[in-house]
């Protein structure tokens, strides 16, 4: 056994140093994906500060209005912003296409006066909107049926969790930005959804919602593991 | 008992999808829900056979030991000799006892002197899940596996903090006690159980004459098991993870034999190691594991202090495995694997220490609709130099849910200290040091998809075993033999009308190639049926057991009939913390062996309460 283990321990080495060194660069869909997440880029092609936004009842148009086409790019309301930190991303439910009446004012949307965000009177107003993201949202979903692969990796170590995937689809209802809002924790799940994402060129049936606004969905992807 | 099966291509599960109605899809904390099934440590589930039994499976059967648990699985025979904590042999694909390795934890088990597990003495309350790989063509660790591994893994914890506690009392005064506590906060874990289960039992042995010898202990064998398990793991900021293992469980069995001879042991059953898993970069696994087995048996009769007999067998275990994932399609591991395993006894054994180390690599490739497994594995024994042992499997996935997959495989089996180096008795040899490895080679088919609401898979093999060693005319072992073993395994997995149903059915033909004689122990059909409802609070279930025919010896003299055996069981959820079960095993109370001269439980009902906090 002495002269065996080293012996071993030299071609272990050497099978790995071969495999390191035949193995293919990361492809580049990852890589362009990769480029996405940087906050710069994203900031760069899309200049948004949410938190100095107009306020929400302000900024919307007005119901059955047509949207300022030369301004595809503005979030109206802090409803469609991006979703661009972890922290924003759970203030998310205070915009949700239907408020709930008790949810208290928000760190992050000093401006939007709990009134004005979730009372009657802006209700009609805001559903036209809300009812197209959640069919844009809904049609994103459909492009995306049966198209998650669970990686083989996560599968093997039992790794679970939910990625929240911040998407911006284009007036034209293509997808034009992605980003991670929320990470699972787990890099080979967060990249996994991206992929997925990535793979997506045109949202189909979108653009008849879209309204010749861009919009920004966060998509949560949950992985979940069946143990038997 | 409901084992899981899994049929389906790696791609095919992992893209389920949950459907949901575009409502719901359209709000935004609907998440998309993307689902998959564990996959098995020990070994790929699209080229090979395995069957896996997880922790909801073993409470769902209330199984009262692991053979009860695996008799009757795809490809498992048993034969107990005299009811729960006594000898047990599992025989895998038809194969010898020692034709399997058995890892808990990773660890390796399993006694250097006999070659074989202690399979009566681990304890099913420590155990969370059980993955059952048939063929050679399994785990990187199996190359001494010509029957196939058995990974068991102890109860892992994590969640929220809980703690449980369960007693239960049934016929033979049996009776057992449990109590555990496990739970975790993001990145710890922990599992900590001690449980007790005793039973007088009941005769083990009918009245029996053995090498012109009487046996005849009409008394009752009891069995007496502590055990205790623990786990311990931590996840690093960098996603690796260290994990801390241990299970131990001892106690005492008594049997029955001849005056003056041992018809009592005392026993010891350890695993203990540390994992550490991490990344040497972005894309690749590093797993490290350091342990430590002990399988420790001392046989004795009270009164007769000569009659004393201690088999100690020690292992240390390394390995080291390197996964590489070049894309999502291709894996290439690579590895080492070194274990030694020394002996301390009262029997003076030639020689008491043995290493053995290996080093693997492998190649797997699963696209949309081809995999490929490439292995190869030398192996270096200091006792017998060097062998290689190696995999190749192909499968293609067919459109409407069908696997297809064909493999080879050869696999290497050193003798034991027992065949080798056993000391002369009363001026006779009883062993052979001139014994050589067994060695095998496997050819499998298989088939496997899922219908609706069916999973089914089915599987034909054939495996051929060189330099068997049986014993020869004058009761010392030579690599005599040539075996030939045919099999088909169908395993089937159904949900309908609310019952879940499993069956599992082998037919198998084991012979030896000289005499042409099945090999002993080995039924020629064996089925196994596990049926489960839950209705609400209440639970309901029937496990049905088959065999044919068989014999006890390698010349057919002693012939075992053929028996089925019932056992039902229900449960009961009182409230919420609460849960009451109930199991009557042989529900028809059939007078049946496993092995010849041994009796089995009869009809006998057992009563468990749980109480689990915070469910």
């Amino acid at each position: 056994m002495k002269r065996f283990l080293p012996a071993s321990l030299l071609l272990h080495a050497l099978l790995l140093g071969a495999l390191a060194a035949w193995a293919p660069p990361h492809p580049t869909l990852v890589l362009r994906t990769l480029a996405l997440e940087l906050p710069s880029a994203r900031s760069a092609a899309h200049p948004v500060q949410p938190a100095t936004a107009p306020p929400v009842a302000a900024a919307r148009p007005a119901a059955g209005g047509e949207p300022p086409a030369q301004q595809p790019a503005r979030y109206r309301s802090h409803r469609e912003a991006p979703v661009q930190t972890a922290r924003m991303a759970r203030t998310g439910p205070a915009a949700e296409p239907h408020p709930r009446p008790a949810q208290p004012p928000s760190a992050a949307t000093p401006t939007a006066s709990p009134g004005a965000a979730a009372t009657g009177p802006s209700q009609p107003a805001s559903r036209h909107e809300d009812t197209a993201t959640s069919q844009v949202r809904a049609a994103l979903y459909a492009a995306l049926r049966a198209r998650f692969v669970y990686p083989r990796r996560a599968r093997l170590r039992g790794w679970q969790g939910t990625v929240r995937v911040g998407v911006r689809v284009s007036a034209a209802g293509r997808i034009l930005q992605l980003r991670i809002v929320e990470s699972s924790h787990h890099a080979v799940l967060d990249r996994a959804a991206l992929d997925c994402l990535d793979r997506i060129r045109q949202v189909p049936g979108a653009v008849a919602w879209l309204d010749g606004r861009a919009r920004d969905i966060v998509v949560p992807i949950e992985y979940r593991l069946t143990d038997g | 008992m409901s084992p899981c099966y899994r049929y389906r291509s790696g791609l095919l599960a992992a893209s389920l999808w949950s459907v949901l109605p575009a409502a719901v899809l359209a709000q935004e904390d609907a998440p998309i829900v993307v689902t998959a099934t564990r996959l098995a440590q020990a070994a790929d589930e699209t080229l090979s056979s395995v069957t896996v039994i997880t922790r909801a499976d073993i409470e769902r059967s209330q199984a009262a030991s692991l053979p009860e648990l695996l008799q009757g699985q795809a490809g498992i025979n048993i034969a107990s000799q005299g009811g729960d904590g006594k000898l047990t042999a599992l025989y895998l694909r038809g194969t010898n006892p020692g034709h399997v390795t058995v890892l808990v934890d990773g660890i390796r088990m399993g006694s250097a002197t006999a070659g074989t597990v202690a399979w009566e003495f681990l304890p099913l309350e420590q155990i969370e899940r059980i993955e059952i790989a048939r063929g050679p063509n399994s785990a990187l660790y199996g190359s001494e596996a010509i029957g196939g591994v058995i990974q068991i893994f102890t109860r892992r914890g994590g969640g929220p903090l809980r703690w449980g506690a369960s007693a239960g009392i049934g016929r033979y005064h049996t009776r057992n006690l449990a109590l555990d506590a496990s739970g975790g906060r993001d990145d710890n874990w922990f599992s900590a159980r001690v449980a007790r289960d005793t039973t007088d039992g009941f005769n083990a042995r009918q009245p029996t004459v053995e090498f012109s010898t009487l046996i005849d202990e009409p008394d009752k064998d009891g069995y007496g098991n502590t055990s205790a398990s623990l786990r311990l793991g931590h996840r690093f900021r960098d996603g690796s993870e260290l994990e801390l293992h241990g299970l131990q469980a001892s106690g005492h069995t008594r049997y029955d034999s001849a005056f003056p001879y041992a018809d009592e042991d005392d026993f010891v059953q350890q695993s203990a190691g540390l994992t550490l898993r991490t990344s040497l970069r972005e894309s690749s696994d590093l797993t490290f594991t350091l342990g430590r087995s002990l399988d420790r048996r001392r046989s004795f009769r009270a009164g007769q202090p000569d009659q004393t007999y201690r088999f100690h067998t020690e292992r240390r275990v390394i390995s080291v495995q390197d996964d590489l994932y070049l894309t999502g399609t291709d894996t290439v591991s690579a590895g080492l694997d070194y274990h030694d395993d020394r002996v301390d006894s009262t029997t003076v054994y030639k020689q008491t220490a043995r290493a053995t180390g290996a080093v693997f690599a492998q190649y797997q490739r699963q696209a949309q609709r081809w995999s490929l497994l490439a292995r190869l594995r030398p192996l270096h024994d200091d006792q017998f130099g060097y062998y290689t042992t190696g995999n190749l499997a192909l499968g293609y996935h067919f459109v409407p849910q069908i696997d297809v997959s064909l493999s080879y495989g050869t696999a290497y089996r050193a003798p034991t200290f027992n065949d080798l180096y056993y000391p002369d008795f009363l001026g006779y040899p009883t062993s052979n040091p001139n014994l050589q490895p067994e060695t095998s080679d496997t050819l499998e088919l298989g088939l496997a998809g899922t219908q609706h609401a069916l999973d089914w898979d089915v599987r034909v093999y054939r495996t051929r075993i060189d330099q068997l060693i049986v014993l020869d005319s004058n009761y010392l072992p030579a690599n005599l033999a040539q075996a030939r073993i045919d099999g088909v395994e169908t395993s089937l997995a159904v949900h309908w009308l609310g019952w879940d149903s499993k069956l599992a059915a082998t037919w198998l033909d084991a012979e030896d190639s000289r005499t042409h004689l099945a090999l002993p122990r080995r039924a020629r059909r064996t089925l196994r049926l596990d049926t489960d409802r839950q209705a609400g609070r209440a639970g309901f279930g029937a496990t049905l057991i088959a065999q044919s025919a068989r014999y006890d010896d390698a010349g057919h003299s002693r012939r075992v009939a053929g028996y089925g055996v019932l056992n039902l069981r229900a449960s009961w959820r009182l409230g919420r913390k609460l849960l009451l079960q109930g199991r009557l095993d042989n529900a028809l109370d059939q007078r049946y062996q496993l092995v010849d001269t041994y009796n089995t439980a009869g009809r006998s009902l057992f009563v468990t309460l749980r109480y689990e906090s915070g469910t």
